[in-house]
Formats: structure tokens, sequence, C-alpha cells
């Protein structure tokens, strides 16, 4: 069993200018009905907008209707389609985002979308970190994704918002349950962050059980604390989290607990 | 390519590298295959991934000479994740009249796979996608290609992987499929022989397979703990009795002499990598130029 929530309370403007989209889905797992999402976050300024992440395919049609909402209050067509990396959670609707906004092009973690879409071949723009979407009153910067699983990730941060748009990264809540669709982490009371990010783990992060994860912890802190500000943390998959630095130690607790479980996935019984 | 006449085939397509394709380290350039397989037990075929959409005519015209009207095809798309393994899902289905698909990811079919703007039909959205089910895999991983079950594939946990995609194997072949490892040997130039046989020369070195790993997806292998990943690789070798490796892409390994030698590189790679200083944090900022 997998389909769409009922209820879907996106867009939701999670800054000024900045909105959330997209569906929850819902699945079994673990005897559990639990909602997932596959986000995706339109980050507009004076002179364009980015959006970024590609959605899965489904959620296309909702997402191209929330965005047509949002164009008719005079919100500018995004010009850059920024995927963190090309799996299908990421960039599933791609192709029918490239194919709605004839003039933008799709950027970031873009391997193997020539292959895919051989008729935009030209409007595929690699971008490194460092690299920087000049928006007009914000710019877009491409950082380096400190937590990956496709080499090559690209994570996204507004300079204006101070918004990190993590890819996969921040799963903790990659699974809420019913009522808390829509909502950001410090909303819902009773995460298991810990058991989520272990679950997470399992699934996606299959290499954190071999490597010392501590370095990794050190340079997210030094990312997203020193060298960027960052105030709200866009994760693709789960809730946005508004107080980094409260949820923060939590989730470092959740990453050990991760890396130091013996549990190994059946990656038949694939989570997301 | 015939891997076993009148039972397993590899459906070769050359790419040629230019830094953008998610299966080599950006610097690498030359020739690499993009593999699909396809597995044939009497009227009953099971396609192992579908390919990238840039092959769609070519795999068209492969299965065209190897299926007929009688051929009831089933698809098992092991690199479910990535367009690698289904960018042709629904053309495939739409040309062969497939109704099964192995495995319950995203939703049904036409709920995540229909993706490719350039097959919409004007009134038709999802065109054959809405014909194709999921099917579950069993619990115990062994799908039937036929129907009585003469012929079995078993669905493996992969020992060493990046992404939540499985391995599988056909028994009867003795073939293992292993998605996005044992990519590392690259044709010599575009549309040239996509199998590697004991007689063929095989420059393949160990350091050689480090780097295809440690600069790509396997980055995180150096300095990493490998023990136990070359354990669980040797446990399913030892199990299974291999006489062809076919990866998702790169040349299909064939013979024991082949296999043997590419476990053995594969095997003294990974445990070289735990020798290396890590470069997991710093792979953060790797350019696409290499």
């Amino acid at each position: 069993m997998r389909s769409v929530s009922d209820h879907n309370p996106l867009p939701r403007e999670l800054a000024p200018g900045v909105y959330w989209l997209g569906q929850c889905s819902m699945l079994e797992f673990g005897g559990r009905v639990l909602h997932q999402y596959a986000s995706t976050f339109l980050v507009t300024g004076s002179r364009t907008s980015v959006l970024v992440e590609g959605g899965l395919t489904r959620d296309v049609p909702c997402i191209l209707e929330q965005l047509e909402g949002l164009f008719a209050q005079g919100v500018p067509e995004p010009e850059y389609l920024f995927l963190t990396h090309t799996e299908i959670p990421h960039a599933g609707g791609i192709g029918r985002f490239l194919q709605r906004f004839p003039d933008a092009v799709a950027c970031g973690e873009v391997r193997d979308l020539h292959l895919t879409f051989p008729q935009y071949a030209e409007r595929f723009v690699a971008m490194d970190p460092g690299d920087v979407i000049d928006l007009g009153d914000s710019q877009f910067h491409v950082v380096e994704a400190v937590f990956r699983d496709l080499a090559y990730t690209r994570w996204g941060f507004d300079s204006r918002r101070r918004i990190l748009f993590a890819g996969d990264r921040f799963s903790y809540s990659h699974y809420h349950d019913v009522g808390h669709c829509g909502a950001v982490a410090e909303e819902v009371d009773g995460l298991e962050v810990a058991d989520e990010v272990a679950l997470f783990a399992m699934a996606a992060f299959f290499w954190t059980k071999f490597v010392d994860v501590e370095p990794y912890i050190a340079r997210l802190n030094e990312l997203i604390v020193d060298e960027l500000g960052v105030e709200i943390i866009a994760p693709t998959h789960g809730l946005p989290i508004t107080d980094p630095a409260a949820t923060m130690p939590a989730i470092e607790r959740g990453l050990r607990a991760g890396s130091a479980s013996g549990m190994v996935a059946n990656p038949l019984d694939n989570p997301g | 390519m015939t891997i076993t006449d009148g039972a397993a085939y590899a459906l070769c397509n050359s790419i040629v590298l230019s830094g953008m394709e998610s299966s080599h380290p950006a610097e690498a350039r030359g020739v690499t295959s993009s593999n699909c397989y396809l597995l044939v037990e009497g009227e009953h075929a099971l396609m192992v991934d579908t390919g990238f959409a840039v092959h769609q005519r070519a795999l068209v015209a492969q299965l065209e000479q190897l299926l007929d009207e009688r051929s009831q095809l089933a698809l098992l798309p092991l690199r479910f994740g990535e367009f690698a393994g289904v960018c042709n899902v629904r053309p495939i289905a739409e040309r062969f009249g497939a109704t099964q698909l192995y495995g319950r990811f995203f939703g049904e079919p036409d709920e995540w796979l229909d993706f490719r703007p350039d097959l919409d039909a004007p009134g038709a959205p999802g065109g054959g996608l809405a014909e194709l089910r999921s099917v579950p895999t069993p619990a115990d991983g062994r799908i039937a290609v036929d129907p009585v079950g003469r012929r079995v594939v078993e669905i493996l946990v992969a020992p060493v992987r990046l992404l939540p995609e499985p391995w599988a194997y056909d028994h009867r072949t003795r073939t293992l499929f292993t998605g996005d490892l044992f990519g590392w040997v690259d044709l010599e130039s575009e549309g040239s022989a996509a199998v590697l046989q004991e007689s063929d020369e095989d420059a393949t070195t160990v350091e050689a397979v480090g780097t295809y790993l440690e600069r790509n997806r396997f980055w995180w292998l150096a300095g990493g703990d490998t023990e136990s990943l070359r354990n669980g690789m040797s446990s399913l070798a030892e199990r299974l009795e291999i006489e062809t490796i076919a990866p998702g892409n790169g040349r299909v390994l064939r013979g024991r002499p082949v296999v043997e030698r590419h476990l053995t590189m594969f095997d003294e790679a990974l445990a070289q990598a735990e020798q290396r200083p890590s470069v997991g944090v710093a792979a953060g900022t790797w350019p696409f130029g290499g």
C-alpha cells in the first residue's frame, strides 16, 4: 500500500518568499502507516526563482497547481530547477518541470539526465560548491553535501533567508505520523529522533556503518553554524527544521546511534 | 549478446563518458556500456533493468530479436532508484505487453515511472503503465521466471552497496547481477565487445578498480572498515557458483577465470582502501571537472 494523503496543508511559506511544496505519501512500514515527503521548494527573489528538487512524478500535478497559485500572486517563475542529486525521489519530476518551464535550466547534480532526457541535453548545468545563482535580492549558493549517497550530491543555501536545502540529510523526521503533515519539526511533539535516524541509515546511508562519522558531524556543525549561519533546514524527505540549534544535538545522537547500529536493511523492504 | 543460448542475454549499448555519468568518476573518459539483461524460459521472460531513454530504440530492437508474439515479459528493475534502471519501463511495457513489475518501490508504476514527456500521447497519460502492476518480491526473495518455477532468480542483499538496491542471481545460468558494482571494465571503443572473456586481453589493475570505486560512489571505502564488506562478498561468492558477473554498466565478466580474477581484484581493492586516509568529508567538494 502506498498512496497520497487526502490531507495536504501545503504549500507552506517557510520564510518570506520560500515555499514548501508537494504532498505526503503514505506507506506501511513496521506495522504502521507512515507519511513521507519528496518535497520541492520554491525559493523566490526579486528577479527570479529557483525550484529546489524534482519530486516524484505523481506529485508533479499537485506541485504545478501549487506553483500556479503562487505565480498568480506575482511570484516569479523559476529559471533554475536545482537538484541535489538524480535519484528518482529527488529528480523524478524534472522532465515534467523542464516541459512546463521551457526557459529554465536544470542545475546542481545533473548526472545521467542527458541520457534520460536527451531532448533537453542543452539545458543541464552541472554546478559545483561555490557556484551562485543570483535571485535579485538574494543569492542561492551551491554548497557541499556533507552527508550524501551519490557522489557529487549538492546542497543549496539561500543567503537572505538563511535556509539550507539538504537533500537526503536531516532525515530524522523522514517518517512522521498522521497529523504531522505540513508541520515543521519543532511543532511535532514526541518525534523519535534516534529511531528515525537509525531507520534512514539502514535504508539510505549503509556506508555510515563502516566509517567514523565524527569528522562528518564536525564538518556539518562547522558548515551550518560557523560558515553559513543556517536558520532553517529544509530536507527533501523530512519535516523542515526551524530551530537548528535546538535540534542538532538530537540529530547528532541519532547519527552516532545509526552508525553504531548492527542493523542492516533489506533493500527489498525499501522504505523510500 | 548471448550469455547462455536460449536462456540469458545481455542487452548492451555504448555510452561515451563525458564526466556526467553517475556510473563513473567525473574525470573518467572512454566508453562504457549501459547493460540490461533478458532471461528467457520458454515463453516467459524476465528483463533486468530497462536502461536509459537514449537507448530506447536500440533496446526495443534487441528485444524484438529475442521475443515473439507469444512471449510473456515481466520486468525486474534492480536499479529502481535511478534512471538507468527504469527509463524504458513504459515503452517496453507498451511494445511487449508486460504486465508485471517486480518490487514495490514508490507506488504503482504509473505513479512514479511516467516521467518522460517525450512519451506523451494525447489523451493517454501514462500509456501502457496503467496496465503494469507492481508485484511484491516474494518473502523468500525467489522470483520464478516461469509460472511453474523451473527457473528461479534469487534476489540478494548486496554485500557492498551505496544505494538500497538489490542484486540478483540466476541459478540456471549462474549469473550474478550486480547493479552499480563490477562496472569498471570499459569498452575499447563505441560498439566494441561488451563482454570480457578469458581469451580477451584484460589490463584491469587493482589500482584501477580502487579508483573506480573511491572516486565515485564508494568514496567512503577509503579509510573505512572494509573487513565485514570483504567477508560478505566472500561468503556470497562461496555460496553461489558464479560463472558470469553481469553489472549494470561496463563489460560483462564471463567465465570462471575472469570472474575469479575480478573478485580477487575487488577484494584487494577493499583491503587497500582500508589502509588509505578517508576522503569522505572532502569528497563533498569534488568538482565535476574532476
